[in-house]
């Protein structure tokens, strides 16, 4: 495979193939924890694919000195300094959007997807790699957490991005925005996609025996 | 010495990995913090224009007030001036709310709540988080200054948030005690800030009783005990009750317990900041009626501490708290107030 068909698909992997919410099961605690309306999912989404991408660069960058045996403690460093860093960023240049995430920005220090890619990917591959393996997963991540976000969101609230579109005479199901819902929510999910996977698995057998 | 994997090299890989970190977290705090430090007194400050829309200047009066500590969770207190005459105050308090504190602000015209801003809060998103939303807020808009602001299922006036019991809660809270202490500003006169909550909690102790007649009694010497209310001060047993103030989970426990005869009646909280559906349970049947009819003469404790008062279960330090009120008012009608007698 020539260089950059390698890059693309370092970086389609995370979308669906490799997604790390649906298929890895990783970070689940934002997943779970954050994702009651469809905006905290695609906020949380974009400030994990920023931290994602810095720490896979900064990663991918030093990763021929970082001592194998210390290289784990060297990521979590990294990680939450990125974290912190983008924390008072935005507390200081955008208050609104900072005081919509609260306590969801420090808490990406605790999501194992950035160092699951750094210990995975980051720490094995040249950067431009790196650099597409994180914006996939983060790509993949804020997509999975949105739709999951927003699944509950309507059913729990009935509204999308706070707009009404359920109606008037939609009675909201608090349990969705509540933890269960979030189970319940991330369950059908995987098990939709598990579904549409064995479909396609199957239809291309049959094709392969008849065709 | 510093062979390549030896531990002296990784320590001092380490090290720089860290320096490096500490280096470029030390830059962005120095780069941010005046924007932050700046983000938030405009918060402030929109805050309090918000909640007194008729100011253009406001005050800091918060040092003047001398009996600020028995306002609990007010943290500064502003006099809104418009063109130069007072319209009006704006009272900040952060009550505990489910998660953390919840920093508010309450603004008071003409003996009227104008209005309540959220400045700061961590509740749950989508549930307790909804306590910003216009809808909630409003609620408290226009309600008169003179009146104790509850939930409705207090009996109050307040509508609270399916879901998001405690994050309402919280909030009232917050507003009733900036109300108290609006009261006491404008009319310092009303008393002290309790009366009124303990007159509510005798005569939900005395149904039978006329408490608006009871004989109250401050008392500055006991540590703990704060006043005696008697129905007939030359028979106690007719009707005592005593408020102790003690320290809870998240600050002092202010309580009433009501003794007739040799028995005590029970208690009721006055004013506390105890953990909205945790320590609040204590205010519950269930708790309360662990204490009724309880002999004075022998006395109160939890049972891991030899007595006879179950603690409620994740709540141990609050039920301490009320049990040691109830103990302390005990000790002191058994043997100050009917031991001679």
């Amino acid at each position: 495979m020539n260089k950059v068909g390698r890059l693309y698909s370092d970086f389609a992997k995370g979308i669906l193939d490799e997604n790390p919410v649906t298929r890895m099961l990783l970070g689940l605690c934002p997943v779970l924890a954050v994702t009651t309306a469809a905006i905290n999912g695609l906020s949380m989404g974009m400030a994990t694919t920023f931290v994602l991408l810095m720490s896979n660069l900064l990663v991918s960058l030093i990763r021929n000195w970082i001592p194998h045996k210390i290289r784990i403690p060297c990521f979590i460093v990294i990680i939450a300094s990125f974290v912190t860093i983008v924390d008072y960023s935005m507390a200081a240049l955008v208050p609104p959007l900072h005081e919509a995430l609260g306590i969801f920005i420090p808490l990406i220090v605790v999501n194992c997807l950035i160092l699951g890619r750094a210990e995975a990917f980051a720490s094995r591959n040249p950067l431009p790699n790196s650099l597409a393996d994180g914006l996939g997963m983060g790509v993949g991540f804020t997509l999975a957490l949105t739709v999951l976000a927003g699944f509950r969101e309507i059913l729990g609230a009935g509204t999308l991005f706070d707009i009404p579109i359920m109606g008037t005479a939609f009675e909201p199901a608090i349990l969705m925005i509540l933890p269960p819902g979030a189970f319940l929510g991330l369950g059908l999910m995987i098990g939709l996609l598990n579904w549409l996977n064995e479909r396609k698995k199957h239809a291309m057998r049959e094709e392969a025996y008849y065709g | 010495m510093l062979k390549r994997g030896g531990i002296l090299h990784l320590g001092l890989f380490l090290m720089l990995v860290c320096l490096a970190s500490a280096a470029a977290l030390t830059l962005t705090y120095e780069l941010t913090s005046p924007l932050i430090e700046e983000q938030r007194l405009q918060a402030r400050a929109d805050a309090l224009r918000a909640v007194v829309p008729d100011a253009d200047d406001f005050e800091d009066i918060t040092d003047t007030i001398e009996n600020l500590d028995d306002f609990p969770d007010v943290d500064l207190v502003y006099e809104g001036y418009g063109g130069g005459d007072l319209v009006g105050y704006a009272i900040l308090v952060s009550p505990m709310g489910y998660e953390a504190k919840i920093e508010m602000a309450v603004g008071f015209t003409d003996g009227e709540i104008q209005g309540i801003r959220i400045m700061n809060q961590t509740e749950t998103p989508g549930l307790g988080a909804r306590i910003t939303e216009e809808d909630f807020r409003e609620q408290y808009a226009g309600l008169s200054a003179d009146e104790e602001i509850a939930l409705a299922r207090h009996n109050g006036q307040i509508d609270s948030l399916a879901g998001a019991t405690a994050s309402a809660e919280a909030v009232t809270r917050g507003v009733e005690r900036a109300r108290r202490l609006y009261q006491h500003l404008t009319d310092p006169e009303a008393a002290d800030a309790l009366g009124e909550a303990e007159e509510a909690a005798l005569a939900s102790l005395f149904p039978d009783l006329d408490v608006e007649n009871m004989v109250r009694e401050p008392v500055e010497d006991v540590e703990g005990l704060r006043a005696i209310h008697m129905i007939n001060p030359d028979d106690p047993g007719e009707g005592t009750g005593l408020t102790v103030s003690v320290s809870g989970y998240a600050g002092p426990v202010v309580m009433v317990v009501g003794f007739k005869g040799d028995e005590i009646v029970g208690y009721r909280l006055v004013d506390h900041s105890e953990s909205p559906g945790i320590g609040t349970r204590v205010e519950e049947d269930e708790f309360k009626d662990r204490f009724v009819g309880l002999s004075v003469t022998e006395s109160v404790a939890l049972t891991e501490d030899g007595g006879q008062i179950d603690a409620l279960s994740g709540a141990t330090v609050t039920s301490s708290a009320v049990t040691e009120g109830v103990e302390l008012a005990r000790d002191y009608y058994s043997e100050e107030i009917r031991g001679d007698g």
